[in-house]
């Protein structure tokens, strides 16, 4: 098969048992409104701050909630067997990190349509604009590249559920800075002239990680 | 016992390790001695910040050797994915140990030195935080190491990691200065002032003196890992 046939195969898989087992993206959803729910009462948002406030703890729980959940495409066929008969399969291991990376991005970006609506309704706060998603799509597929990689390094790991937010929490903080302050910004309508590069920072991280995570993926599943 | 005393005899092979070692002991643990009399008392006080300024002289050091010890884990990591040698993975090993060390005494220090010059105990200044987020990642190298299920495993896994952060700092960097840029900025920069003769003196033998203390327990944490590494072997072949 073709690259990109077995990328397709592979993600056609995930999809079917996602569909099937909706696991994953509940839990997403339901962690990221519990998170919602408890900043809510921590930082008292009222409409005064809700505007300084509002981007960090919506992207604190897309990400904490995601943090958890999003190695659990890897971690959920470890658990049954499937995982050692994907890197035995004569599959490029180039092919299963875009497959798994594709998957990630479908399923934390369909959890994201399902919080960003309950985020404008709890706080009042319109988020849901054109420069706000652009944000939203990039800052997904940086997380994904991140986390895909080292979903799949920690798979046979002992203490993978909290390794895996250990290490990518530190390496993502470019991630966090640039959707947190890219919202902020849009949110605030500052000006053009403070506004740093956030786009163009996290369209660079995105490529770059994403190139890391497909030729480093085969040393990262060599037994 | 024997077999841990046959496993010390086989290392023998890393004398190279051994004759460094007792050189640089020779010659750094004057030069400590020399950095103490230096920086505490030869070093003349600093106008503006009093003696506390002397706190320089132990934290630039240690965080040029914290920096010097990530990027040899990022040298070792790829070479080692590379030639999957046992001694790369030992020094990127040794090397994530002794750095992330002196990055917690540099860490420490500075907010030492922070809290009576700028009145704050820690600012989220670039290189402060990027600083942070190393000390974070080469934390979690070690995780790593330690949760693998197996030594050449955890030694591949960290290996990707070491390669995978040293790529992410300057990235990191850039992201904490733009977002510097938005809140106030520190106006004190300890360090920029131009320092008299003595000063740069007493801060270069200093420097010199934590290089070779760095390279010193480098060097021996480096065939301790080796011998690590022979002990598990030979226990795996001695079933």
């Amino acid at each position: 098969m073709k690259f990109w046939q077995q990328v397709l195969a592979l993600v056609h898989k995930d999809l079917v048992l996602e569909i099937r087992r909706k696991e994953i993206i509940i839990s997403m959803f339901v962690f990221a409104l519990q998170i919602l729910v408890i900043f809510n009462y921590a930082f008292d948002l009222r409409v005064e701050n809700v505007k300084s406030i509002g981007p960090g703890v919506i992207w604190v729980s897309i990400f904490f909630s995601c943090a958890v959940n999003v190695g659990r495409t890897i971690f959920l066929e470890k658990e049954r067997g499937g995982w050692e008969g994907l890197i035995t399969a004569p599959l490029e291991l180039g092919a299963l990190y875009v497959a798994k990376l594709i998957g990630n991005i479908l399923f934390m970006l369909f959890a994201e349509a399902l919080i960003l609506p309950m985020f404008v309704v709890l706080f009042n706060l319109q988020v849901i604009t054109l420069p706000i998603i652009t944000v939203l799509i990039l800052g997904t597929i940086g997380f994904a590249s991140i986390s895909t990689m080292f979903a799949g390094l920690l798979a046979s790991t002992r203490a993978r559920e909290i390794m895996l937010p250990v290490l990518i929490f530190p390496i993502l903080l470019p991630v966090t800075i640039a959707t947190v302050e890219a919202t902020a910004n849009h949110l605030t309508g500052t000006t053009a002239m403070n506004r740093a590069p956030w786009t163009g920072l996290l369209i660079a991280f995105d490529a770059l990680f994403i190139c890391a995570g497909y030729i480093l993926f085969d040393q990262v599943l060599e037994e | 016992m024997a077999q841990i005393t046959a496993t010390v005899q086989s290392t023998r092979s890393y004398g190279w390790g051994d004759k460094l070692s007792q050189v640089l002991a020779f010659v750094t643990l004057p030069l400590m001695a020399l950095t103490l009399y230096m920086t505490l008392i030869y070093a003349p006080t600093d106008a503006t910040q009093g003696d506390v300024q002397r706190i320089f002289y132990y934290h630039v050091p240690t965080a040029w050797n914290g920096f010097l010890a990530f990027f040899l884990v990022f040298v070792a990591s790829v070479v080692y994915l590379f030639k999957s040698s046992r001694f790369w993975d030992a020094l990127a090993r040794a090397s994530a140990e002794v750095g992330l060390v002196f990055t917690t005494i540099m860490i420490i220090t500075g907010s030492l030195w922070g809290k009576p010059v700028w009145g704050t105990w820690w600012s989220w200044d670039p290189r402060m935080t990027t600083t942070l987020i190393l000390w974070f990642i080469y934390l979690g190298y070690l995780m790593l190491r330690a949760y693998a299920p197996s030594k050449q495993q955890g030694a591949r896994y960290a290996a990707v990691l070491g390669i995978v952060g040293f790529v992410d700092v300057p990235i990191v960097y850039m992201s904490t200065k733009w977002w510097r840029t938005l809140h106030p900025q520190q106006v004190v920069e300890p360090g920029q002032v131009s320092m008299p003769p003595e000063m740069l003196q007493a801060f270069m033998v200093s420097l010199l003196a934590f290089t070779l203390l760095f390279i010193w327990i480098l060097i021996i944490r480096t065939r301790i890992a080796l011998i690590e590494d022979e002990l598990e072997i030979r226990s795996i072949e001695n079933g």
